[in-house]
């Protein structure tokens, strides 16, 4: 299978764009939506996998996934439990019963514990499945693409949020590592740390060790420029404001509107003239960054091919809902991706 | 080129004020190295230049700053970026980015650099520093010399006019160090950058200094002049300079081949004398690796070594960056499990010693003691150590009192000095008199007189029957404490014996005044002088 998943040789390793990278899992969440096939949601799984496989590179945030698989497990588990304690029971195979409580009447409709029907756990079974499927395919993408590259496609105006949202997620293996060392050194000191007063006691070496990572960080991002920024008029800034309030008024408003079914046309209007004042704003304050960024990543062929495959499976999917070849034109379409993009630059791929 | 008119600073009100009215000139396109103990005021002077301090620290500042004419007073520190870089003491602390390039063009992306711009500066630097085999790996795969490199790369693609470095040398192994400061002195000469260095290992930097700034702190006054012109009445100082403030070499040399000009009269006085040798007692063994392979991953880290470790006696384990010190030392203590082969610590297998005994056999000092200190004041640690250990009340404390005298018990442990924190922690570790004794790195960040103080304490300890194990790459303190050494490269053993005849052969661990005085087999100035004292 591998040696199948050789991409061609005339691609050199690199990153595939990000934006490529989320249109595939987005594609892949909005097909597991569509349909309450579970063979096409297992395609989908195994579709995914094949694909995080073989281009995740060897960094420490791209551990994420087993943590996705987890919470899918949870997930899974959670809806199974709920149907057995309160699950509706339709009759048909009953596998066993569980002591049930007499609700009061007016919780009619609500059961708590009785009989348990296969039918029943199959259907939360599969109801579970679709969730995962849908969570994996849409945080799939966090574990192929370096949360800074990531950034380098966000908009001016939110980029220092971002920065501080993926320091936070570099910080978490970091803290953890620490922790691990600092634990290692209470027990090699005899000392107990068996219980929560005993963990309590490692808190303080671990903030200290956090708070000094987190100030020499901010030193070196000060000293190297980091927010640097040119003044902007007055009058420019009075303009951006004005139309980042009156874009969220329109927002609120468009979003009441369509809720009345007959509006649908003014409501679709009022969100229009929304996001078009909103984009304004941001790009207005977005033009006080002086910023500029090294190498984005090249939009080329790779690129379109997996965005065609990803719109190709949400088309499918929505105009092929009931053939039952529609599994295996999934798995192929969503797994293809493994094999043409191009590989993770070396030094970082764990091949 | 940086001008200090009337600068007075201090952190807080009721304190001294750490820089009291000073007048600093320090001249452009030359490398100037800042001198003094830990506290004495070397980061708060090199963190003035560019104005971290006080924006991010706060204080209270009078005076004004220069900078090629220019006050920079007031200026925040991310809009002089392009003028001052500076580099901070742990690059891994202070890298942004994830890979070498991104990290080599994150400043120039924050202050607008144009991509064509960013492409040839990004490939300049490489090959100034030598990373263009490296820019498309990760940060977390260089090697220790190799990040430290990336951070001064990282902040000179700014172009900035003057480099600013705090102890950029203090992780690193002799030739790494060398390397990064070569790459240094490269940039002052060829591009005529202004270079401040802060460094406590003064044999590594002076050969390459134009100027010195001693800072003695206590509030005596700040100097500038030539290295010759401060040395000779510094009190910290390096190997080479002792020799000659002791033997009236003048000028006095600073780098190993100046100084040889002036041996031939010393030479002569040495000759017939002999260098003391360790008096050989009955050697009883209390630890042991044999032929241990140990692995992370699937990177080899240790290769087949046998040791055995001997009570009363120091033994260091050196070698470059990453070439499996701290394996040992973890193998030794448990925390990573050999693949092959067999460690004893008195006889039994340390992963089998239950955790809670496993100080009584051996006691480990990690690279961060503060990891071992918890409690909000020294007094208090000792209390809960005492607890730990089930020992006599009092037991600790008597043992700081011997181990570092003077220090105050009311005091937080993380109010104290980097040096004091150490002996703290090794005064925690022994508390319960183990027989081998582990230090990790023990003298990273330490001063000249924190440093004394750690070779008197593990003197003395070793004198008593501990078992003393030290990996570092600090060939001085090597040469002064210990009796054998074990030399690892890519985790293998290479050369194993006593210290005067590893270190007087190697190239790369041989400490200035084996040089100096090749080929006679001296290692310190405290033993030329012994020597010549008990010759008359």
């Amino acid at each position: 299978m591998s040696i199948l998943l050789r991409p061609p040789h005339n691609i050199q390793p690199r990153w595939l764009h990000p934006v490529a990278w989320w249109s595939w899992g987005i594609a892949g969440a909005v097909c597991a939506m569509l349909t309450k096939n579970i063979t096409v949601h297992l395609a989908l799984l195994i579709a995914i996998f094949l694909v995080v496989l073989h281009r995740r590179p060897a960094a420490s945030w791209s551990g994420s996934f087993s943590a996705l698989i987890r919470l899918a497990l949870f997930i899974i588990s959670f809806r199974l439990i709920v149907e057995i304690v309160f699950g509706i029971s339709f009759g048909g195979t009953v596998l066993f019963t569980i002591p049930s409580l007499p609700l009061p009447d007016f919780l009619a409709g609500l059961r708590l514990g009785g009989p348990v029907s296969l039918e029943g756990l199959i259907a939360a079974f599969e109801h579970g499945f679709q969730l995962s499927v849908i969570l994996i395919c849409a945080a799939a993408p966090t574990t192929l693409v370096p949360p800074s590259r990531l950034l380098k496609v966000l908009p001016a105006a939110i980029y220092e949020t971002g920065v501080v949202a993926v320091i936070a997620l570099g910080f978490l293996p970091a803290l953890a590592s620490d922790a691990r060392r600092i634990r290692t050194a209470a027990q090699l000191r005899g000392r107990d740390i068996s219980g929560i007063k005993g963990r309590s006691q490692l808190l303080r070496p671990l903030l200290d060790s956090a708070l000094n990572r987190s100030v020499s960080l901010a030193t070196s991002m000060e000293s190297r420029g980091f927010g640097k920024s040119q003044d902007l008029s007055s009058k420019f800034r009075w303009v951006s404001n004005f139309m980042l309030l009156s874009g969220l008024a329109f927002l609120l408003i468009g979003s009441i509107t369509s809720l009345a079914s007959n509006y649908a046309l003014i409501a679709g209007f009022e969100l229009a003239a929304a996001s078009l004042l909103i984009g304004a704003a941001v790009w207005i304050s977005g033009r006080r960054r002086i910023r500029t960024s090294y190498k984005s990543d090249p939009w080329k062929a790779p690129e379109w091919a997996v965005l065609i495959v990803s719109f190709g499976s949400v088309l499918v999917t929505h105009s092929f809902i009931n053939l039952s070849a529609l599994p295996i034109a999934l798995l192929v379409l969503m797994s293809s991706p493994a094999w043409f993009s191009p590989r993770v630059p070396i030094g970082v791929s764990n091949d | 080129m940086i001008r200090f008119q009337k600068v007075s600073f201090q952190y807080n009100i009721d304190q001294q004020p750490i820089i009291f009215d000073l007048d600093l000139e320090i001249p452009k396109s030359q490398l100037t190295v800042v001198v003094g103990n830990t506290g004495s005021g070397k980061s708060t002077l090199l963190n003035l230049i560019n104005g971290l301090v006080p924006t991010l620290t706060g204080g209270l500042f009078s005076g004004k700053i220069e900078i090629e004419g220019v006050n920079t007073t007031g200026i925040l520190p991310r809009n002089l970026a392009h003028i001052v870089g500076v580099v901070a003491q742990d690059p891994r602390n202070s890298f942004v980015t994830d890979m070498v390039e991104d990290e080599l063009a994150y400043g120039m992306e924050c202050l607008g650099f144009s991509k064509a711009v960013m492409r040839q500066r990004v490939d300049e630097v490489s090959n100034l520093l030598g990373l263009d085999s490296v820019l498309s790996r990760s940060l977390d795969s260089l090697s220790a010399g190799q990040q430290q490199r990336v951070a001064i790369g990282s902040v000179l693609a700014c172009n900035p006019k003057v480099l600013v470095l705090d102890e950029p040398t203090s992780a690193l192994d002799p030739a790494a160090a060398e390397d990064v400061l070569a790459s240094l002195q490269r940039l002052v000469h060829d591009l005529g950058l202004t270079i401040v260095i802060a460094e406590h290992r003064l044999e590594r930097v002076l050969q390459f200094a134009d100027n010195v700034i001693s800072v003695p702190g206590n509030g005596k006054p700040i100097q500038i002049g030539s290295p010759a012109q401060i040395m000779k009445t510094a009190e910290i100082m390096s190997p080479i300079v002792e020799l000659a403030n002791s033997f009236g070499w003048s000028p006095i040399p600073l780098s190993v081949k100046d100084a040889r000009a002036h041996t031939a009269n010393l030479s002569l006085k040495l000759k017939g004398l002999n260098p003391p040798t360790s008096a050989k007692e009955e050697l009883v063994e209390v630890a042991s690796l044999r032929n241990a392979s140990a692995a992370y991953g699937v990177l080899q880290a240790l290769k087949n070594v046998s040791v055995s470790i001997n009570s009363g006696e120091v033994l260091a384990v050196i070698g470059r960056n990453g070439a499996g010190k701290t394996t040992l030392l973890s193998t030794l203590v448990g925390t990573h499990l050999l693949n092959d082969g067999q460690v004893l610590v008195n006889n039994l297998q340390p992963n089998q010693i239950p955790k809670l005994n496993l100080v009584k056999e051996v006691g480990f000092v990690p690279q961060v003691p503060g990891d071992l200190l918890y409690a909000h004041s020294v007094l208090a640690e000792c209390v809960q150590s005492d607890l730990d250990g089930k020992l006599v009340a009092g037991t600790t404390e008597k043992l700081l009192a011997k181990i570092a005298p003077g220090i105050d018990v009311f005091q937080d442990p993380r109010d104290l000095s980097e040096g004091q924190r150490l002996l703290l922690a090794l005064t925690v570790v022994m508390s319960c008199a183990p027989k081998v004794l582990l230090l990790d790195e023990p003298t990273r960040g330490l001063d000249y007189s924190a440093k004394q103080a750690l070779i008197k304490a593990l003197r003395d300890l070793s004198f008593n029957g501990t078992a003393v194990v030290i990996a570092s790459h600090d060939v001085e303190l090597v040469a002064q404490i210990a009796n054998r050494v074990l030399v690892l490269a890519n985790g293998e053993v290479i050369a194993t014996g006593n210290t005067r005849d590893i270190l007087t052969s190697s190239v790369t661990f041989a400490p200035q005044v084996a040089k100096v005085l090749a080929p006679q087999t001296w290692l310190t100035v405290e033993e030329v002088k012994d020597a010549l004292k008990i010759a008359g």
